[in-house]
């Protein structure tokens, strides 16, 4: 009767063991699991950061195109606003750092407190050179430069 | 005979005892140990996953954002340049108008720089300021560039520009 008692309540203690083992077995399997879908996220997670990084390039890009454009644009504009009516252009050629005009003032004087004071105030260096016309009127050719500090040095 | 009982009795308890002991020391408290030491590291798993989940979630969510924002910026990239489509464009704002392409170019390492020159005819200056400011409109990402010549022939002003189209380096150009 003992014996029986005894071998029961030993069953029932292994019993209880092989229950703490099963659990043991499932959470180190979680575990295992989890371990494996952080490297997963985590793989994600950098995948997507280089996409980020080269949508904000791609941004980036584009802003500075657009502003490029709203900044020539805005040169161009404040070019001709520049200009009196007065003198009158024929030829504009705008560089990086360079601009030429060509066209007809109906005196030195008229492009020089008109135009040229304004240019000399942009422009680091900025040279003109009138010829006369037979109607009395001034041709010019008007060279300005911004001179950029690398090529100074 | 009383005594034998007893005496038996006490041997059995004192087995039972002594089994009960060796099971519980042996077998379940290194098992629970160990049961304590899974839910530890289970709850460590745990914690390190929802954290890279959220980091998961919120790239996707950055993500998403930048690309709902930058949906046509991203197009434009993407979308290749066709002459025909660009010069039917700039027929609203020039008279006679014409493309001549030229070397391509690398830039910042993931973009290709289709350059043109262009040449066309405008009636007045202000034309070019909308054409300037349209541009950032079109379909592709366009930038009108230096060196810009502008010459009054009778009415009309002859326009010679730079225009770069930028493509995303991946997408070659058909």
């Amino acid at each position: 009767m003992w014996l029986v008692f005894i071998g029961f309540v030993v069953i029932i203690l292994f019993g209880f063991d092989l229950l703490i083992k099963l659990k043991i077995h499932s959470l180190n399997n979680q575990t295992k699991s989890y371990i494996a879908q952080t490297k997963k996220a985590y793989d994600i997670s950098k995948r997507l950061q280089r996409n980020i990084i080269f949508l904000t390039k791609e941004k980036s890009v584009a802003e500075e195109i657009f502003a490029s454009n709203t900044i020539l644009k805005d040169s161009i504009k404040n070019l001709f606003d520049l200009v009196p009516d007065q003198i009158t252009l024929k030829s504009v050629i705008m560089k990086k750092n360079s601009l030429t005009l060509q066209g007809i003032s109906p005196s030195k004087d008229t492009f020089n407190f008109l135009l040229g004071s304004p240019l000399k105030s942009i422009f680091q260096s900025s040279n003109t050179i009138f010829y006369l016309n037979n109607d009395g009127w001034y041709r010019f050719v008007s060279s300005n430069k911004i001179i950029d500090e690398e090529d100074r040095l | 005979m009383k005594n034998i009982g007893i005496l038996k009795l006490l041997i059995f308890l004192f087995i039972f005892v002594f089994v009960v002991f060796v099971v519980v020391f042996v077998f379940i408290v290194p098992s629970i140990k160990e049961l304590r030491n899974a839910k530890i590291n289970h709850a460590k798993a745990y914690g390190r996953y929802s954290y890279a989940l959220n980091e998961q979630k919120s790239r996707e969510n950055e993500l998403k954002k930048l690309k709902h924002d930058n949906l046509k910026i991203i197009r434009a990239f993407e979308t290749n340049f066709k002459a025909d489509d660009f010069l039917k464009f700039s027929k609203k704002y020039f008279k006679q108008v014409s493309l001549s392409k030229e070397k391509s170019k690398v830039y910042k390492k993931d973009f290709t720089v289709y350059n043109f020159h262009t040449t066309s005819q405008i009636s007045e200056p202000t034309v070019f300021y909308k054409f300037l400011t349209d541009i950032n409109r079109y379909d592709n990402i366009i930038q009108a560039d230096f060196p810009i010549q502008m010459k009054a022939i009778k009415n009309e002003i002859n326009t010679t520009f730079k225009l770069k189209v930028y493509r995303l380096k991946r997408f070659k150009s058909k």
